[in-house]
């Protein structure tokens, strides 16, 4: 079996590992301080970027942007740039960033300090979830002060002339808040609604001030990286989509859990790691990537591998590695209509397309079982969903509408068999 | 191709446009239409309403018009099968939720979302689940709501943050939930809240005074001037059966954009007041009685006859509005020259005349009010400036907004919603001295010498601190700079000291000068020779007494024109007048308790809302209306009344076309050929009293809004009476 934990987790089978002893002793900060020392030479921000740019690095946030790419948009300026974390971790299934905050804090906050110094952000915000208050933001907090405490942040760091602050902040719970730039307005004050783009956060961000906005996952990977060279970062997994990625399985499997493994490997292998199917059911279907991702049949996924271009191809996408499995005998009408109740709830209100849209389509799977569904109904929501789609600010419309056009895509007989029989679902 | 265009191509033409603008405004200029709500030219960009999606080649989702910035080679199809599915989309959302009983809605009829619902909606809906509902506010007295009908575009909150520059409505909540709301059961109280009503793209916020009593296609529009202030805001009128329903804003981007004041939508409900005086009365046996127009007429001719015979013209004197039309300054004024009677004023709000003399030909503005919100430095000297002129501080703003260093001078401390350099607090007494040393910081820097007994009156100050030398260094270094001397200054006891100094500063920065007057038509009243020291067209004459000296003294004829006792600054020495003048002649549209007590003689006249007749703004813009038609019984009309005056004594006065005729030039050449430094009045006597008082009500400056019943229930009334 391939080798779990080989990045992000490589240091957290120790003694508290969210100290900075055990960080410091298990090689931690060596990068940030080769950094400080050797600013001009090795360290120059040009070979940083580059270096992330070669390692094949992508966004673990969901969209999958290429890190290395995004950090190059950051313009030559004299103002006030920053970094951004966006730790809103809040996509159903979801749940690597939150390992990340209570197991590897330290990982995140030199990442970040990297990346703010690739940038000439000298300011830093990590956007924690306003749900992590009690589990993860005291931890990520307590890595900060230790930081702090040994001068690895700060001003005119051991000398070396560089500047970075950095600042824990804990949103109050708002899914829309993992959309940077919904998350740049709650971290300004404001109501946490998506602004319209372009101007991009590169240019307009944090404060009007050019911003760079990445996922936790992706920040935590950085001091690997560059302390052992894009090359060794992209020997993990495939050539498009090199590096390891934390799954987090969830659903009718035995163990179910965070999985650091290089991208590429196949699905098979990973239900291996949580342990196979519950009460070794057959495998119905997988949500890959997280909620908003299109469902993928047991049989389409059985032969994919999990990676960007495989999920792609197979009508899905990677997301943000969440794999939702379902087995067997679950009703997908129930599934979908809790999933759109998520997107009912969660959306800002904004724009028209969601505001109006994810209501009534959660209505009108809510009447299908309660039994008073109507057969024009399933084309009435593939047509409202289709609407959404692509018709608002930010990718909140899309998430909402993917799971509509996917269930009722492979699952099509499932929902007329409700509308036909009052309500009573085919899996019971 | 220059730099800055690119070529575009929408619905298979191509146009050559400047790079970076938004398309819709490019389509806008070209005629092509685009659907819209949240958009709006005046505001901000929101891109929420998702109505002007339109397909652009190689782009893989409909893009919304409002905030796409045009780009070299872009294809746009505005009619295209993607582009009508996008729009249809919006539509159908945006219906689901809204009430579908337009015939029951303020809006209906002047609604964009039922207008646009015809072209872009379907006839059945396929929505059958039950309908939102959402919950109203009470936002004072001059908006209801009807929140059910919002459709969330946000324009009234930007309006809010952006415009008015506080945010009294905002976005509450999330979701389907969100709605528009104020901050804890406040009420909207800025000064051009009103505007929102316009903006509201639904009957989501609707005119409260004016709502469920007329649809708007049985109504007539009338163009009209505001009469409340000397900005000369452009009106529409909206009448049915001779009578005005409400009125909204007429477009014009030199005064007053797409704005209008709170005060000038909803103060005409004051000419529909139960005291309206519609009768004449003459005082018989010591009580009044009903008359006649004629008998009043003959009456009041009568006692100036005999006033005449018995060579005492002197002992007459008048006081007219400064808010009266240009007609009727003209005849009246004339009227009583041609009488031999100097005593007449319209100045009630001011207390220092010792500068008549060296007063300009008319108080002004020597920029256009759009002018204002270029300038780069703005000394704001003794005014209320959102209550004197809300529009005017709509231009300050502006200019503020833009990072120009605003400053302001005044005896207390106001509210502004827009980023101020300093404000200087003085008490009345020095006032003067704080702007002295701001003319001492500004001489010095200039290097050039004021006439010697400014300069001793400088000689006595202590020397500038650090804000004065601030102030006159920014006035000196910009371009564009401009000093605006406002009503508490006007009606300061040394009004010539400081107007003196204020004109010297303006010289020696090179800077723009406004001076704001109260009333509608203080400026037609200085060139109609309402004035006791100017005849017609600023010709000198031997001057009778001042505002100040008519109110001191008693008279054997007090005649009053369209004022009342409340428009004076010095109400209690006018009661005075009145109740020591042996005949007391009034030309009044109101019943008021204090000068009927007194009354001879009262002539009813129309207001400005039902008058035909020009007013000039403080720019010497002349802007003329005609709404006679709205007199309200068979009345004349007050040119025909004051012309029966004339010709009772076969008075020829100057003919009033030739007066027109000359006056734009004379207006042009007088602004154009002030010469500041000829106006240096000496120091006041400072004999007068101080009476100025730091706070007014912006709803009771004339006799029509201390009526308007919506106007006096707000918030600015109940908390300064």
């Amino acid at each position: 079996m391939t080798d779990l934990n080989q990045v992000i987790f490589s240091n957290i089978n120790g003694q508290d590992p969210w100290s900075i002893q055990a960080y410091l002793s298990s090689g931690g900060y060596q990068t940030w301080k080769s950094i400080l020392t050797d600013q001009i030479n090795k360290h120059s921000p040009e070979k940083i970027i580059d270096a992330v740019s070669k390692s094949g690095l992508r966004g673990r946030g969901g969209a999958g942007f290429p890190t290395g790419k995004k950090w190059s948009f950051m313009p030559e300026t004299s103002q006030q740039k920053y970094i951004v974390c966006n730790s809103d971790e809040s996509e159903p299934g979801t749940c690597h960033d939150r390992d990340i905050l209570k197991y590897n804090p330290h990982a995140l906050i030199e990442g970040m300090a990297i990346a703010g110094f690739a940038m000439g952000a000298t300011v830093g915000y990590n956007y924690v979830r306003g749900e992590f208050m009690i589990e993860c933001f005291p931890r990520i907090e307590q890595a900060l002060h230790e930081a702090y405490e040994l001068g690895l942040l700060g001003t005119n760091i051991l000398d070396s002339g560089i500047n970075f602050n950095l600042h824990n902040f804990l949103g109050a719970g708002a899914y829309i808040c993992g959309e940077e730039t919904a998350l740049l307005e709650s971290l300004e004050g404001k109501q946490g609604k998506p602004r319209f783009k372009p101007p991009f956060p590169a240019n307009f961000g944090l404060y009007g001030k050019p911003t760079t906005v990445n996922n936790t996952q992706t920040l935590a990977s950085i001091p690997k990286i560059i302390q052992n060279g894009p090359e060794w970062f992209s020997s993990f997994g495939t050539e498009k989509s090199p590096g390891t990625i934390i799954f987090s399985v969830s659903g009718h499997i035995n163990k179910p859990g965070n999985y650091e493994l290089p991208l590429g490997i196949s699905f098979s292998e990973l239900l291996d790691y949580a342990g196979g199917m519950e009460n070794d059911k057959s495998l119905k279907a997988v949500i890959p990537g997280g909620s908003s991702t299109k469902i993928l049949p047991g049989e389409i996924i059985q032969n994919c591998t999990m990676d960007y271009e495989s999920l792609q191809k197979a009508g899905s996408a990677l997301g943000t590695g969440a794999v939702i499995v379902i087995a067997e005998g679950s009703c997908m009408v129930e599934l979908l209509k809790r999933i759109s109740r998520f997107y009912f709830a969660e959306n800002c209100g904004q724009c028209t397309p969601c505001r109006e849209g994810t209501g009534w389509l959660y209505r009108i799977l809510d009447r299908i079982t309660q039994g008073n569904g109507k057969i024009n109904d399933l084309e009435l929501l593939v047509d409202v969903a289709n609407r959404i789609e692509g018709n608002t600010i930010c990718a909140f419309g899309d998430a909402s509408a993917w799971p509509v056009q996917s269930f009722i895509e492979h699952f099509f007989d499932e929902f007329e068999y409700m509308i036909k029989n009052k309500g009573k679902s085919i899996a019971a | 191709m220059s730099d800055n265009k690119v070529n575009i191509t929408i619905d298979n033409v191509l146009h050559s446009v400047d790079a970076g603008r938004i398309l819709i405004e490019i389509t806008d200029e070209l005629g092509i239409y685009i659907p819209r709500f949240c958009y709006h030219k005046k505001l901000s960009i929101a891109a929420n309403c998702r109505m002007c999606l339109v397909e652009v080649e190689n782009s893989s989702n409909a893009l919304p018009a409002c905030a796409t910035p045009v780009t070299d080679g872009m294809v746009i199809d505005t009619l295209s099968n993607s582009t009508k599915t996008a729009q249809q989309s919006t539509m159908e959302f945006l219906l689901i939720n809204h009430p579908l009983d337009c015939p029951i809605c303020d809006q209906g009829g002047e609604c964009e979302l039922q207008d646009l619902a015809y072209a872009y909606g379907k006839n059945n809906s396929r929505f059958d689940l039950q309908k939102l509902t959402k919950p109203n506010d009470d936002l004072g007295p001059l908006i209801s709501t009807d929140m059910t009908r919002c459709i969330m575009c946000t324009r009234c909150t930007r309006f809010g943050s952006e415009v008015a520059g506080i945010q009294e409505l905002g976005t509450m909540g999330r979701g389907e939930t969100s709605n528009i709301s104020t901050f804890i059961k406040q009420t909207v109280n800025h000064e051009l809240s009103g505007n929102i009503i316009d903006l509201c793209p639904v009957g989501a916020l609707n005119n409260k005074p004016y709502r469920y009593t007329d649809r708007t296609w049985e109504m007539d529009q009338i163009k009209s001037v505001s009469p409340h202030d000397c900005v000369g805001t452009n009106l529409y009128m909206h009448v049915k059966n001779n009578k005005i329903k409400r009125i909204v804003p007429m477009q014009n981007e030199n005064i007053n954009e797409t704005w209008i004041a709170d005060r000038d939508r909803f103060g005409f409900d004051g000419i529909y007041s139960e005291d309206r005086l519609t009768t004449p009365l003459i005082r018989t046996n010591g009580t009044l009685t009903n008359s006649t127009i004629e008998d009043s007429r003959r009456q009041l001719n009568a006692i100036i006859s005999s006033l005449i015979q018995s060579n005492k013209t002197d002992k007459i004197a008048a006081l007219i509005s400064p808010s009266v039309s240009l007609n009727e300054q003209f005849i009246f004024s004339n009227y009583l020259s041609q009488l031999g009677i100097k005593n007449i004023d319209h100045r009630i709000s001011q207390v220092d005349f010792s500068g008549d003399t060296l007063d300009p030909l008319f108080p002004h503005l020597n920029i256009e009010l759009k002018t204002i919100g270029e300038m780069e430095t703005i000394f704001v000297i003794g005014s209320d400036l959102r209550r004197e002129t809300p529009l005017i501080s709509h231009w300050v703003k502006k200019a503020a907004d833009k990072g120009a260093s605003i400053h302001f001078i005044d005896i207390a401390l106001r509210e502004y919603h827009f980023p101020i350099t300093d404000y200087m607090i003085s008490d009345t007494e020095s006032l003067v001295e704080n702007i002295g040393l701001v003319v001492k910081a500004a001489a010095s820097i200039a290097k050039m010498d004021v006439p010697q007994h400014i300069q001793e009156q400088l000689n006595n100050l202590t020397e500038p601190t650090v804000t004065h030398n601030q102030i006159a260094r920014l006035l000196f270094t910009k371009t564009n700079t401009l000093l605006l001397n406002g009503l508490v200054s006007r009606s300061h006891s040394d009004f010539s000291l400081i107007r003196s100094y204020i004109n010297i500063l303006a010289s020696l920065t090179n800077s723009n000068l406004g001076e704001l007057t109260s009333g509608a038509n203080s400026v037609g009243a200085y060139i109609t020779g309402c004035i006791p020291h100017r005849n017609l067209l600023g010709q000198s004459s031997e001057p009778g007494l001042n505002a100040l000296e008519i109110a001191s003294s008693h008279h054997d004829l007090l005649i009053l024109y369209g004022l009342e006792i409340d428009d004076c600054l010095y109400d209690q020495l006018l009661n005075e007048a009145l109740k020591g003048s042996k005949k007391v002649v009034v030309f009044n549209s109101f019943m008021e308790s204090v000068i009927n007590e007194h009354a001879d003689i009262i002539i009813p006249i129309n207001t400005a809302y039902e008058s035909k007749g020009s007013f000039i703004n403080l720019t010497g813009q002349v802007q003329n209306f005609n709404q006679e038609l709205l007199m309200p019984n068979n009345y004349y009309s007050n040119e025909e009344l004051l012309m029966d005056l004339v010709n009772e004594r076969d008075l020829e006065i100057p003919n009033f076309n030739d007066f027109i005729n000359d006056l734009e030039s004379f207006i042009d050449q007088s602004i154009a050929n002030r010469n500041y430094i000829k106006e240096f009045p000496v120091k006041a006597s400072n004999s007068s009293p101080v009476v100025t008082t730091n706070t007014f009500n912006m709803y009771n400056i004339d006799p029509i809004l201390r009526r308007s019943k919506p106007l006096q229930q707000t918030k600015e009334s109940q908390s300064n009476t």
